[in-house]
This record gives structure tokens, sequence and C-alpha cells, in this order.
């Protein structure tokens, strides 16, 4: 067998590189031949009797043939002498070649790259050991409309126990401690972890060693989780910090391995630190900063349901078998807990499916946007190829003449396109290289798996097998041209195509017009998404705004609500002497975090659902939210005053109907809870989502509310928010140094972080039109220069008979603009059927918007005008005596 | 060409046979060049040495890309340069091989037909 595998290479190495085989073959026979020779002349022939019996016995041609089949690949030797034929013809002709790789280039770079995030986004399996068999489990609850929730510790142990199908079951939370014993006090995000965590991701620390068995249980990592300890805690907590807060906090330093640090306050020991590249460290709450023991026996709370599930399938399992199973338990736990899992089912879902599932339909929409691009560009490749065959037509129908095999003829042919082809998907994968780090960039940071994203050897490969495809299948519409070779050789004249063939041409262009205004129609459609994601009415003004959080509340000297308070208020006042600061406010920062609620009006007997903000009279003056009717929170709306809320324009609609709300009460969905009269009612906010519908909300002074604290802020700024900051961080700092400062960002930052998946995706589809456009625009140019041409005679004779210039003109004109004129029609009607499909992208806009389309057709319009102007004017300038006499 | 009365037989050896023979010559009688495999081969199969000695290249291509001999230019006894093929270690091996499969080949094929009367 190694015999045969060791033939086979040097097969292979004899078709690819032939170097000396033939020449030493050619020595071999004749020295052959030479013996056979002598043998004849000893026995005693005559000398030239003697050479002619040798030339019988060994037949040079065929031996030689026969050897050249036995030592190598005859189609690939082929292959090689016809590639490099290509290469040479191709650098005679530097504009035909340098058009065609060009066009090509650019739409298989395009093409590679959306394929680069496809592949790595959607394809590949996670970077994790058994990756394909990890799974998420949901808590859901269809009936209340809670379709994929996260689940509930309690629950999570429970399946752990009872499951046999599922081989690991880890939990993962989310919260935050405030670091100090560092460089600087920090507010870091923990991941809260339980041990199966380390064997499903596989992580290898990059320092230290993952937690023992004991350290899931201190009461010091509970306490870090934000549960309430009430027994003394002895010793320390543990933690796992990532790689950059490693790098910023302890500066790299290569003995943070058991550094005591200080976190809410408590001692905590660094146990180790992870690699650069943690594959899963989004927790609910955020990126992780540092990971933290997850003392599940601690939270007890069935109903609290902020934990992912992750699960590996025993070997074997499928997933509708690991789902079936756990449909028992839950059902189970259902009857055993109603309170709290009534209703509440489990839904097991492959891992890297629930992870890509938002950003799956996007990618496949720009991978059929891309797709046109590409087709377009094989399409304008095709006709290089078809124009090529025509010049050389005559030097073809002569070697035919001569006796060269036909299919040879074609073998080269289509070998030459491919060499093409393949040197524009070179070009291609360089192009990418250089735009997918860019693109990376620009992507919204929220799209699963970014950071994998990039463009390697398996990509490579990709592109060479499509630029094959593409080279042969552009060569396709030109072999028949080549076919009817036989018909050629009997007219004088130059070829012009007859019947169907001459449609070819046409067709073509029809087709790249089409999917060009298909592009353009889609282009318009997430511009005007885009626009109306931009024109929504936030209810606040964003600009010179900086939002930030403090984290007082952990440390123990801030555990008392009245200190806390003081604290806010002393830290607005010490912002406020600062004439950088106009307004300064305690509440919600808009469009980050939302806390829902329910509630109950004197009214009505049942409860009404909102959002809580929790503000300081400030924050209205910071973010300038409308008063409608009534008045604003105030300073007077304190501790000791009657307590008071203010109401946003939809909770006053969906409590009290069209009565102004003033004047009416309501109290928390608490028993116990204490009435609160609306003082006012204000404009509605975009606060929690952009585009969603404002959500009814109620404010309740922060000096007044039990129930709800939030410790963020909200500054309103003179000049630069972003220069505010250390301004901001300096007053902290000087009020408390233990405090630390974190969520900073200004209000532009975080309403462009919210659209930037919308313009990113209007910048790559606006892309792929452009270059659609320009590909669609030199197809149009084409068809208009090559009816010119072959039409000149026809033009000629017209203009002798009294047609004038204009009138030429518009005949050519006709020919390529009704070929255009089918292919925008083609594709206004294809964009009715293809928008619906792109209908999750929109926003605003209708999938049928009819300024979208006319936009489209209308630039599409002017766009061809243009191209065909120029191969018009040619066609007014003919020379009736020139053009009859060249026939 | 014509030729009046009986030609002489041509053996159509088969592919497989044909690299056998080679290298079972090389093996016993050593290093030879193509034009004296061709004459053992007449010996062999008493084919006139007339035509057909081209057929021997494909096979001392085969049997040198899958290691099994190797040529080498070197001088005849009458001073002439021709290219001497030597059966190489693997290709003992596989002759060995080879010559075992057909043994059991034929010995199975012999005891199948019928005897001769």
């Amino acid at each position: 067998m190694i015999a045969g595998l060791r033939r086979f290479v040097r097969r292979i190495a004899n078709a690819l590189t032939p170097g000396r085989a033939e020449a030493d073959l050619a020595r071999e026979v004749a020295a052959h031949q030479a013996l056979i020779e002598e043998e004849y002349v000893r026995r005693g022939w005559p000398a030239d009797e003697a050479r002619l019996a040798a030339r019988r016995a060994l037949d040079a041609a065929r031996a030689k043939d026969q050897h050249r089949d036995a030592r190598s690949f005859v189609w690939l030797d082929d292959l090689r002498r016809d590639a490099a034929h290509a290469l040479r013809d191709l650098r005679r002709s530097p504009a035909f070649a340098g058009v065609a790789i060009v066009t090509l280039g650019v739409a298989i770079g395009a093409s590679t790259a959306i394929l680069a995030f496809v592949d790595h986004v959607l394809v590949r399996s996670l970077p994790m050991p058994d990756a394909g068999r990890l799974v998420r489990l949901y808590e859901s609850n269809p009936a209340e409309d809670r379709a994929r929730e996260m689940a509930s510790p309690p629950n999570i142990a429970d399946w752990r126990r009872e499951t046999k199908t599922l081989e690991l079951v880890t939990a993962v939370g989310g919260t935050s401690v405030t670091m100090t014993g560092a460089a600087e006090a920090e507010a870091l995000i923990g991941m809260l972890v339980g041990p199966e965590y380390f064997q499903i991701t596989g992580v290898r620390l990059a320092l230290g060693q993952p937690f023992d068995s004991s350290e899931y249980q201190s009461f010091a990592n509970a306490a870090l989780g934000s549960f309430a300890i009430r027994e003394p805690i002895t010793s320390p907590a543990s933690i796992i910090i990532s790689h950059a807060v490693w790098q910023r906090q302890f500066g790299g330093a290569a003995d943070v391995v058991g550094r005591t640090v200080a976190l809410n306050g408590n001692a905590a020991v660094v146990r180790g630190v992870m690699p650069a590249n943690v594959f899963l460290d989004q927790s609910a709450w955020g990126t992780a900063d540092c990971w933290i023991p997850f003392v599940e026996s601690r939270l007890t709370q069935r109903r609290f349901r902020q934990f992912l599930a992750i699960a590996r399938l025993a070997p074997g399992v499928s997933v509708e078998g690991a789902q079936h199973e756990m449909n028992a338990i839950a059902a189970d736990l259902a009857g055993r807990y109603p309170a709290a899992d009534k209703g509440w089912t489990v839904i097991v879902s492959n891992l890297r499916n629930s992870m890509t599932v938002e950003s799956r339909r996007t990618l496949l929409i720009l991978m059929g946007g891309v797709g046109c691009v590409l087709l377009i560009a094989v399409v304008n490749f095709a006709h290089l190829l078809l124009m090529r065959a025509a010049v050389r037509s005559r030097e073809m129908v002569i070697r035919i003449a001569i006796g060269a095999g036909r299919w040879r003829l074609f073998r080269q042919w289509v070998t030459e396109s491919a060499v093409l082809s393949v040197l524009g998907g070179l070009v291609g994968f360089v192009l990418a290289l250089w735009v997918v780090p860019t693109l990376t960039e620009m992507a919204p940071a929220d799209l699963a798996r970014l950071k994998e994203v990039s463009v390697d050897a398996r990509i490579f490969v990709l592109v060479l097998i499509v630029s094959v495809a593409v080279g042969t299948l552009a060569a396709i519409p030109s072999l028949s041209n080549l076919r009817d070779m036989d018909v050629m050789l009997l007219r004088s004249s130059g070829a012009s195509a007859r019947g169907v063939r001459r449609l070819l041409r046409p067709t073509l262009v029809a087709v790249q017009v089409g999917l060009a205004v298909l592009l353009l129609v889609g282009t318009g459609l997430i511009g005007r998404t885009l626009l109306a994601v931009k024109s929504l009415d936030l209810g606040f003004d964003p600009s010179h705004v900086l939002t930030f959080g403090t984290d007082e509340s952990r440390l123990t000297r801030y555990r008392d609500l009245t200190a806390t308070l003081q604290f806010r208020q002393d830290l607005m006042t010490s912002l406020l002497t600062s004439p950088v600061f106009e307004a300064a406010g305690v509440g919600a920062i808009p469009l980050f975090n939302k806390v829902a609620d329910s509630f109950r009006i004197e009214e009505g007997t049942t409860s009404i659902e909102g959002n809580v903000n929790v503000p300081s009279p400030g924050y209205f003056r910071a973010l300038r939210i409308r008063l409608v009717s009534g008045r604003l929170l105030e300073e007077s709306d304190d501790r000791g005053a009657d307590k008071v809320v203010v109401v946003n324009r939809t909770f006053a609609r969906r409590a009290w109907g069209g009565a102004d709300a003033v004047g009416h009460r309501l109290r928390h969905d608490m028993d116990s809870s204490p009435w609160m009269t609306v003082v006012g009612v204000v404009e509605d906010q975009r606060i929690s989502a952009l585009e969603a519908e404002p959500p009814a909300m109620v404010f309740i002074p922060y000096c007044q509310s039990t129930v709800v604290s939030i410790p963020n802020f909200v500054v309103r700024t003179k000049g630069d928010p972003a220069a505010a900051i250390p301004l901001v961080r300096d007053a902290v700092r000087r009020l408390d140094p233990a405090v630390a400062v974190s969520r900073v960002a200004t209000m532009d930052e975080r309403y462009h972080r919210v659209i930037a998946p919308r313009e990113f995706n209007l910048w790559l589809v606006g892309a792929f039109s452009l270059i659609a456009l320009v590909l669609s625009a030199v197809g149009v140019y084409g068809l208009v220069n090559e009816t010119v041409t072959s039409r000149t005679p026809e033009i000629g004779v017209r203009m002798a008979l009294g047609s004038s210039s204009r009138q030429a003109m518009l005949l050519v004109l006709k020919g390529g603009l009704s070929a255009t004129l089918i292919g925008l029609a083609a594709g206004l009607a294809a964009a009715t059927v293809v928008t619906r499909s792109i209908q999750s992208m929109l926003f605003g806009v209708t999938p049928l918007d009819v300024v979208s389309m006319s936009a489209a057709s209308l630039t599409f319009v002017v766009v061809a005008a243009l191209a065909a102007v120029a191969p018009a004017r040619r066609a007014s300038r003919v020379d009736p005596l020139i053009a009859l006499r060249t026939d | 060409m014509s030729s009046g009365g009986t030609n002489p037989p041509r053996v159509e050896l088969i592919q497989g046979s044909l690299d056998l023979i080679v290298l079972s010559a090389l093996s016993s009688m050593g290093p030879l060049h193509a034009y004296a495999l061709a004459a053992r081969l007449e010996q062999i199969t008493d084919t006139p040495l007339t035509l057909n000695q081209g057929t021997l290249y494909p096979a001392l291509v085969r049997l040198e890309q899958r290691g099994w001999i190797k040529g080498q230019w070197q001088k005849t006894e009458s001073n002439r340069d021709a290219k001497f093929y030597a059966i190489t270690a693997a290709g003992s091996r596989a002759l060995e091989r080879q010559a075992d499969r057909w043994r059991r080949l034929s010995g199975l094929v012999n005891r199948l037909l019928p005897r001769k009367a």
C-alpha cells in the first residue's frame, strides 16, 4: 500500500514539474534502439536494415506515450500546460486580464468577508471541549408570555440531581463587587460559577488553579453573591480575575496568585487569572471582570430566575432525548413546588444555536446580499469572456482547421477562464484579509462570537474552490460560440449571432440590472429604517449628558439607607459647585437599566405593570424631561413629607384613561405598601429600549422609596461630557476613596451603541449596492457598446438613406436600454417577494415601500443612462461611407 | 503488414503479470537493461523479439515509482550506454508476496479444473 502511495505521489510530482523526464526517456529509448541495432548487425544484417528493424522492434513514439501515461497523470499534465499557456496569453492582454481580475477580486473579497463571519459565527462549533454536546436550559412559561427565561438555582440544583441524560449542569450568575486594595478602587462585574463551569468550558487558567470544593460552600463567597449572610465571616473569599483586570489593577505581576484584596470591604484571595480570550464570559450583568464561586446552598429562592443554566449531554444522548427527560422533571417540580414552578417548563436547546439566534438572520440576509454581488460580477466576467471569444474566433477556427482537437480547445478555454478567476480569487482573499479586521471593529459588540471571526486557511480553500467553479461556469456561454466554428468558417464577415444566442447578452445584462435594483431597494429600506430609528422622540435630551454609577451600598459603612442617601446628596452638591455641571440627578440610566414592578390604583382591582424610576429632582433637569401637567418632584419631597409620585403619560392612560392623573393615588402591588399621591405627569421616555414603545413609568422620589434604590447618576454638562469624567472621579474620591465609579459613559455613546447594529447593516448593504451598481453600469455600457459595433453597418445604411445622427443614437439606446428596463421591472418584482424576508431587519417601514422602490429605480435609470451615453454618441458619429465600406 | 501462414502466438501479457515477470527476472538474473529484459521475455514466452518491446516501458515506470526497482546508467559489455534496472530490497519483498499470491491462485485453479484424462 505504501508502494501505491509512493507511486501516486510520484505521478503527481511528474505531472506538475515535468523536469528532465522527457529528455531522460529520449536518451534511454535511443540507447535501447542502438542495442537492438547492434544485435542485428552482429547477426549479419546490413546497417540501414538493422536500423529499420530496430525501429520496428521498438516503436519509439508509442513507447514514449505509454511511458508518459504511466509516469504521470495525463489530465494533470495537460492542465499544467494549459494553465502555463493561459498565463502567458493573459500577460499579452493586460487590460482584459486586469478588468476581469479586479471585477472578480472585489466581488470575491466581499463574499469572503461575509463568509468569514458566517463560518465563524454560525457554522463552527464553540471553542469548548465536546462543544457539540453543550446545551442551554431555559425556563419557560408561555401562559405568562415568558417564552425563554433564565433559571433559578434551586431548580438548576434539582435538575442536576435528577437528570440522567445530562452529565454536567452548571449555573452561571452575575453580581457586582467593589474591589479595593489593588491599584485603585473599581467596581467589578463578577461571574458566579459552579464547579462544573471549568469542566464545561475546558478553560485553562493563565495563572493559579480553579476553586476547590470547599470554596463553593464558604460564607465569604456567598456574601459576594449579594445574598444576605448573617453568619460571621471567618475566612477570606476567593476570586479569579480576568486578564484585563490583572493587567490594569495588578500590572500583570507574576505573583498575583495568593494576594489579598478587599471585596465589598471584606478580605478576598486571588486564586488565579483567566487567559486573555475567555469564551464564556458574558453573564446577565455584562462582561465578567472576575469569577466567584457560586454558593448554591445559600440561594434558596426558587423564583429568582436570574441564572444561566448550561449543561453537557451525556454521550449518545440527543437534544430531543434530554428535552423529553427535562419535560418530566419540570412537571415533577411543578407538582412539588406549585408556588414557584406551576406552569413552568424547561426548554433544552443547542448552546451554539441559542447563542447565535439573533445574529443568524442578519448574517443570512447579508449572505444573500453579497451573493447578488457575486452573481453580478460573474455575469460581467462571462461577458468579458464572450468578448474575448469573439476576438479570438478566427484564431480558433484556423486551429480547428489544421487539426486541433475541439475538446482540447474547449479545455484550454475553460482552463484560461479558471486561471483568471483563481487570480481574481487570490486578489479577493487578500482584500478580505484587510477588510475583515475593520469589519469586526465596526460590528456591533453584541454580535455573538465576534471575537472569533478571522480569515484563515479553511476559508482560503473555500475561496479557491469557489473561484474555480466561477471560472468554469462563466466560460460556458462562450463555449457555444466556439461550437459553431464550422458555420463561422463559411462566413466572410465577422460573426454576428443569430436567433436565441443574440438574446444571451441582453438577458445577462437584464439579470445584472435586476440584482442591482434588488440590492438598491434593500439599501433604501435599511436606510429608511435607520432614519426612522434616529428620528424617534426619546422623551429626553441625550446631548451633553454623562452617566455613571457608584456602588457605595456595597460597603458596610453605607448599609443604612440614610447613609447612602446622604452620600448621593453630598456627591450631587459637590458636583454642582463646579460650573461645568448644569444639573445632576440620581436615577435610572436611559437605554441601560430598567426595573419593572407592578402597581395598584385606588380605583382599580387589577395590578398595572410598569417600570420604576427612583430619581432625585435634578434628574428631570439633567435629562430635560418635559412636564405635561402638575409638577415635577422637588427637594421638598423628602423622607418626612407626604408620599408623592410622578407618572408618565402611558401609565396615566393605562390607569385612569383620559382623565388627569394628578391627585389620584397608587401603591406598589404589595400588601402594606403605603399609598402615594400623583403630583405630576411627564412625557413618555424611551428609557429602557429604544425601539420598543415607551413603558408605563412611575417616578418615586429617591428619598422616599424604601423598596428600590438605584445607584446611578445622570449629569448635564456645559461642554463635552466626556471631559467631565475626571471631575466626577475626583469628586467621588474626595468624598470617599473606597467607593468605585463604574458604568461611565456619555448618553451619546450609549445611544450610538444601541443603533450601531443598524448602522452596520446599512454600511454593508450600502457597500454591496454600490459595487453592484458599478458592475451593472459596466454591463450596460458593454451591451450598448456591442450593439453599436455590431450594428454599425446598419447605421451606416440608415444614415446614407437620410436618418439623422440623433435617430441613430436613439436606435442604439433603445436596444441597450430595453434590456435595462426589463431588468428593472424584474428586479422590482423580485424585491416585492424578497424584502418580506428581511422584515426582521426593518423598523418603521414596510417591505413594500414605494419610496425605496422609486428611489432605487430612479437611481438605476440615471446611472444606466450615463453608462449608455458614451457608446451612444459613438453611434451618432458613424460616418456612413466608412461604415458601408468595412464589411 | 500481411503475413502468410500462422502468426507466432503473441501472448497478451496482462499488466500485473508483466510487472511480476520483470521483478522475477531482475531478481534471478541481476541488473538488466530494457533490451536484455525483452530478450528474457522472449525466452520465457516464446514470442519473437521483433515487436512490442515498448510495452516494457510503462511496466518499468510503475515498478520504479513504487520503489521496487532502481535505474542507473551504466556501460554494457560492448561499451555502450544503457540504463540498467536492479531490484531493491522492497522489491524483493514485494516479489515474494506477489509470487505467493500467484502460486496460491494457480493452485486453486488447478484444483478446480477437471483433470486431464
